[in-house]
């Protein structure tokens, strides 16, 4: 049980006699630790993030507040802030939905508990890939982030739920930038687990050191592609930031109702019919594999598109009333000083039939697009992604290595143009925007766009 | 005593307990934040918010070897475990053969002014809410506009920072910000969204002002161009594009700490022009008014001006004390904190790129692609100067006359290269796409434009 019951509880007690259609508050405490390598210089930075976030919703409109204290007297303080707030104006939102009452605790479960090792064993790992990767002549900086957050999320509602949830979660970015017979070139990985001090475990320290050298070494050596339309193969990650960006932000239910794309397309297709992507918050060792959002809700998969036609949206409690479906648990915060907004959790797209060497064999020319730098989506449908690591495709061969590119279009012109979706599947890490900055995964097999347009020099 | 302790109080404490815990030298950054936020989103007003932060940062250095923590609140046994923390995590970090030291006070702290106003200080959360409705209404009056997002917000900030070299400053300013995020959407037309933003030190930004620009921009989107091939075209960038594209690639490399990594582009090329004779950058800490503009930065080093750039000639970077020591340099007062939970490192106060002579005419002469925003600028190679963006919305302008949207267009190129050649003429008009970033409109030469047809 939680230790913070009786606290939540007379808070929640308070807003019931305030009379609300509805409260809830957030209780939120993350250790947190960060280990920075620029070069030669280490340093370790900590921090203990604590306070509880409170929403009150009357008639169509919702007041927030938060507290860095956590004492009854404070949270009520800040319920009355967040009240006479939202007493302020009538306005025009749905009144969330609401649950029956609950009550759980969870731990999500790790094999090893990043607090049981000590702090010089985390450097020591760091520094021994460090030396891995600055033994190479061509690498002329390093930048290495290695954090590490234990999360604790204790939710309470006016609809007498109490739910508890920690887990761990480690992320490791690395960045290197290379110089060679004056060619620059830059590259990078991120690595990510919520199962403890596993990272170097799940990613042995030489292997991923070889994977960013690799990068590297492609970037260095490689041309710049023409402009122009072309077939395309997207790798696990490549594809994963797509899915992710390009198609997964305009099915988050405020940006449908925003007038996102995928507005009025329920039910109908609006991808090849190969195409099934969903957001689960089940899958193993993901980024955003939660058992409860930050509105109290149970999560559930959110099937996006199932065979190319699309089904669910993903959903926060006011959203989920305003389009009269069921809550997927979608509604996420970067911590007690923000509301939740509706955000992904893991985002994929499902394997297909075909192996790898399928998918490549009719191309006579196209290309192979393997990491990205990032995207960035419109209401409109409209997507980029930037390229760290793609090839040419020449008769159905991987060939030289292209830099400085991207890929952008149309979002669902994209779908509709997968022909090939592969049979493997791997999973990647990262964190998304979106005025708040929460903790994601994406990932999915290989696929063959038919068509896309590549911009480069 | 039940007396609340003072933030820059706690602070002087903190750097105490360090010191007894066995650090060498000890610094204590505190930020409170208080305000109102009101957010728009889907055509509605989605919350209205109480904003009251606060917490403390410690930076301890035992010897050559440093620690930093922080908690929030200023809770005296939370920021004394904090301070163990950091200071347990000094003796666990490799030594860094670098440091040399926290700063001195400086000499003399400037007076900027116009950075703290009691109308919004004191600002009720009522007056938010209006001005955050109005800007909803008035967009809305513009037929098929969907409010997307933004919000208007106001807020005070104290800072206050100390340090066992006994620099000891408090310094206090308010802001307020209006942002909408409009597309139009018809029967056969979703315009991409355009995002607008306003902010001010001392008064409520102009709410018309903001959702003008928007819809303006939305209602060029709802024509298409046809026929705009792939190719080398003249395009103007808006000073929110040239910020972005210019973010990750020329202010990155003159970030000192960026030089003494061996990454900046510019590292080995001072005194030299490598930019267009066109362009002179600027860091102005001192701003009279200026969204970042403070009396001293996040270590407590007096702010300052610098030239950056002048006539495309490189001058010199931004430092903070650690990366400007390690450089040979004195701090430039650019050690940024992104809130009590960051470390000070090298960042730009406000961003000045100094206007031209070309007038909106000049710039628009001929055939053009005008471009408001792009997607995907964050991915802009740092290290190479090389970007491949989706400009959305780009506008075909036609001898002063626009055409309307090209859909789907990629430009690219090389921001080190393009800045130095490409660049036709530079506006007289200035503006401020985000808070401390005041850039003017740009013309720029030979740019490739991938587009579908």
């Amino acid at each position: 049980m939680s230790e913070f019951r009786d606290l939540l509880s007379r808070a929640v007690n308070e807003a019931s006699r305030l009379g609300v259609d509805f409260a809830d508050f957030r209780l939120e405490r993350t250790r947190f630790m960060l280990i920075d390598r620029r070069d030669e210089a280490t340093s370790i930075s900590s921090g203990y993030d604590y306070g509880v976030a409170v929403r009150v919703f009357i008639k169509g409109s919702m007041g927030f507040a938060f507290t860095t204290r956590l004492t009854t007297d404070s949270i009520i303080n800040a319920l009355r802030r967040a009240y006479s707030m939202a007493k302020a104006v009538k306005g025009n939102l749905p009144s969330p939905i609401t649950m029956d009452p609950a009550e759980d605790y969870y731990e999500a479960p790790v094999k090893r508990s990043i607090l049981d090792v000590p702090v010089e064993q985390k450097v020591k790992d760091l520094l021994e890939f460090d030396k891995i990767i600055s033994s190479k002549p061509e690498v002329k900086s390093r930048t290495i982030r290695y954090v590490e957050r234990v999360e604790e999320r204790h939710y309470a509602s006016t609809e007498e739920r109490y739910l508890s949830e920690k887990r761990e979660l480690v992320y490791v970015y690395a960045s290197v930038f290379g110089l060679r017979e004056g060619v620059r070139a830059s590259a990078h990985i991120v690595k990510g687990t919520i199962k403890g001090y596993v990272v170097w475990d799940k990613y042995p320290l030489e292997e991923a050191a070889k994977e960013l050298l690799n990068r590297l070494e492609v970037q260095l050596r490689a041309k710049t592609p023409k402009p122009g339309n072309y077939p395309v193969v997207l790798a696990p990650e490549a594809l994963g930031v797509f899915v992710h960006e390009a198609f997964g932000h305009l099915a988050e239910a405020d940006l449908v109702a925003a007038g996102s794309v995928l507005r009025d397309k329920r039910g109908k297709q609006v991808a090849s019919s190969l195409v099934t992507i969903v957001d689960d918050p089940t899958l193993d060792d993901g980024f955003g594999t939660i058992k409860y959002d930050d509105e109290g809700v149970r999560t559930a998969r959110a099937t996006i598109v199932e065979r190319g036609i699309h089904k669910d949206i993903m959903t926060d409690r006011v959203h989920a009333a305003l389009f009269d479906v069921d809550p997927t648990g979608n509604g996420r915060a970067e911590s007690f000083r923000y509301t939740p907004l509706v955000r992904m959790r893991n985002t994929v797209m499902l394997p297909g039939d075909y192996s790898v060497e399928e998918i490549f064999r009719d191309i006579k020319f196209g290309y192979y697009i393997v990491a990205t730098g990032g995207g960035q989506t419109n209401l409109d449908g409209s997507f980029q992604v930037g390229i760290e690591e793609a090839y040419e495709i020449v008769n159905g061969e991987i060939g030289e290595p292209v830099r400085n590119l991207s890929i952008a279009g149309n979002t669902l012109e994209t779908l509709f143009n997968i022909d090939a979706v592969g049979k493997d599947f791997q999973l990647f890490y990262g964190r998304c925007g979106k005025g708040q900055l929460v903790y994601v995964s994406d990932g999915g097999p290989h696929v063959r766009v038919k068509k896309m347009t590549v911009g480069g020099r | 005593m039940s007396r609340r302790i003072e933030p820059i109080e706690l602070a002087v404490l903190a750097v105490r307990w360090a010191i007894h815990e066995g650090a060498t030298e000890a610094e204590a950054f505190t930020l409170v934040e208080r305000g109102y936020k009101v957010s728009l989103r889907a055509n509605r007003i989605s919350s209205l918010e109480v904003v009251d932060d606060a917490g403390i940062g410690i930076r301890v250095a035992v010897g050559k070897k440093l620690g930093f923590s922080y908690v929030t609140g200023l809770d005296r046994d939370a920021v004394r475990e904090a301070v163990r923390n950091a200071v347990k995590q000094a003796r666990a970090a490799p030594e860094d053969k670098e440091w040399r030291g926290l700063p001195e006070p400086s000499p003399s702290y400037p007076e900027p002014g116009n950075m703290y106003s009691p109308a919004l200080a004191y600002m009720e959360s009522s007056t938010v809410l209006e001005n955050a409705k109005y800007m909803l209404d008035r967009a809305l009056e513009t037929k098929g506009v969907q409010v997307v997002g933004g919000g208007t917000g106001v807020y005070v900030v104290e800072r206050a920072v100390t340090n066992s070299n006994g620099v000891y400053r408090v310094d206090s300013g308010t802001m307020a910000f209006a942002a909408i995020d409009v597309l139009i959407q018809s029967d056969s037309v979703t315009t991409p969204a355009i995002y607008e933003l306003g902010s001010s030190r001392v008064s409520f930004p102009s709410l018309d002002d903001v959702v003008e620009r928007a819809v303006e921009k939305a209602k060029q989107c709802t024509k298409r161009a046809e026929g705009v091939s792939t190719g080398k075209y003249t395009v103007v960038l808006s000073p929110g594009v040239l910020y972005e594209l210019l973010a990750p690639t020329v202010l990155y490399s003159l970030r000192g700490d960026i030089v003494v990594q061996g990454r900046s582009f510019y590292a080995d090329k001072v005194g030299q022009q490598h930019l267009s004779e066109k362009i002179t950058i600027v860091d102005d800490g001192v701003l009279k008014g200026g969204d970042n503009t403070w009396r001293f930065d996040g270590e407590g080093v007096a702010t300052s001006r610098k030239v950056l750039v002048e006539k495309g000639v490189v001058k010199g970077f931004i430092y903070d004390t650690y990366w400007g020591r390690r450089a040979g340099k004195e701090s430039t007062g650019n050690a940024v904190r992104a809130g009590y939970a960051s470390k000070p490192s090298p960042g730009f106060t406000n961003i000045i790129v100094e206007q031209g002579d070309a007038s909106p005419d000049e710039l628009l002469e001929g055939r053009v692609l005008v471009i408001y925003q792009v997607q995907g600028a964050h991915t802009a190679n740092s290290d190479t100067g090389e970007y491949s963006v989706l400009a959305n919305p780009a506008i075909l302008y036609e001898n002063g006359e626009p055409k309307g949207w090209v859909q789907g267009a990629v430009i690219s190129g090389n921001m080190y290269k393009e800045i130095m050649n490409n660049v036709e003429l530079v506006g007289k008009l200035v503006e401020k796409p985000y808070p401390g970033v005041y850039m003017p409109w740009i013309r720029l030469s030979e740019i490739s434009v991938a587009t579908k047809s």
